[in-house]
């Protein structure tokens, strides 16, 4: 909401503030109201999505990389040894690096 | 229980187990709906579901005894409709076509395990047939990656320009993307021109 600073009216409508306080000012100050001020440090005592449930791999992961966290990483080294790299990151999102097998030939050889 | 044994010997006697063949392709390319044509012309049933919403195949799905019989040739095959192969594979895609969240990221898992299953197989394969929309680029990262991998395991290979059904598709690109492969333009959809693949799969497979 916002606030008039020299009487302190509180204008509801932004034709409100765009005309002016009846008191002749012109200046307001924006004031959050009270819900939206606990919504930010709530969401700051959030730990980022789960880490502790996500630092270890089940048999329902595809991936065998990790992002924890910005710049942290988990390896399943068992895996990667039988399938290609799967990255999953911290939201959710796969990605699949494919093998590139070429044998020392051209990719695009012609077999005629 | 005798007839599974009988078969086991028959093959171990043979040699070989049926000749298979892969079905490659992006998501969305017309693999499954291709695969279903396929197997209802030459085994009188479908194969697997088909939906607009990518990765709908998330498991290799295999059909056996695919018999395919031209002019004095015959051949019996397995079928493998593989799963899409995608480097990227972001729930948020099947939002829009209306899944929860929660489906979302489910469905993006196992098409992921899908692309691992798909690229596993590769080495399963005895022919493949690798499907490219011909509405879209077909230069891509995938496109080049699963040619690559085929083209070293020596895997004969067919490659099929897909959906020329459709007043976008443009064929001539994608025959220019793949030089010097075997080519074949078709309509999994309508079925149009599907003598032609099948005589180009006798060809690869006998």
């Amino acid at each position: 909401m916002h606030k008039c600073v020299r009487c302190g009216r509180i204008a509801t409508t932004i034709d409100e503030i765009n005309a002016g306080c009846p008191c002749g000012s012109k200046v307001f100050s924006f004031i959050r109201e009270d819900g939206e001020k606990k919504k930010s440090p709530e969401k700051e005592k959030k730990a980022p999505y789960s880490y502790h449930a996500r630092s270890t791999f089940t048999s329902e992961d595809v991936e065998n990389i990790k992002v924890l966290t910005e710049g942290v990483f988990l390896v399943d080294i068992n895996s990667l040894s039988k399938n290609p790299v799967v990255l999953k990151d911290e939201e959710g999102i796969y990605y699949v690096k494919l093998p590139f097998e070429q044998n020392g030939k051209p990719l695009f050889n012609s077999k005629k | 229980m005798l007839k599974g044994i009988i078969d086991w010997l028959r093959k171990v006697l043979r040699g070989k187990k049926e000749l298979s063949l892969g079905v490659y392709g992006s998501p969305n390319v017309g693999k499954t709906t291709l695969a279903n044509r396929i197997c209802v012309d030459l085994a009188d049933e479908s194969l697997g579901a088909v939906s607009p919403v990518p990765h709908e195949t998330r498991k290799v799905q295999k059909k056996e005894h695919v018999t395919l019989k031209l002019k004095g040739f015959k051949l019996t095959m397995s079928l493998l409709d593989m799963p899409g192969i995608a480097v990227k594979v972001d729930y948020r895609d099947f939002l829009e076509y209306g899944l929860k969240k929660e489906e979302a990221k489910k469905r993006a898992r196992e098409a992921t395990r899908g692309v691992v299953e798909a690229v596993r197989t590769m080495d399963k394969v005895d022919a493949a047939l690798f499907i490219i929309d011909a509405t879209e680029d077909p230069y891509t990262q995938v496109n080049i990656t699963i040619m690559g991998n085929i083209e070293a395991r020596d895997i004969p290979i067919v490659i099929v320009a897909n959906k020329i059904d459709l007043p976008s598709a443009n064929t001539r690109k994608v025959r220019e993307a793949f030089p010097g492969y075997d080519f074949v333009e078709v309509s999994a959809m309508t079925g149009e021109n599907l003598e032609v693949l099948y005589k180009e799969i006798a060809q690869k497979l006998s």
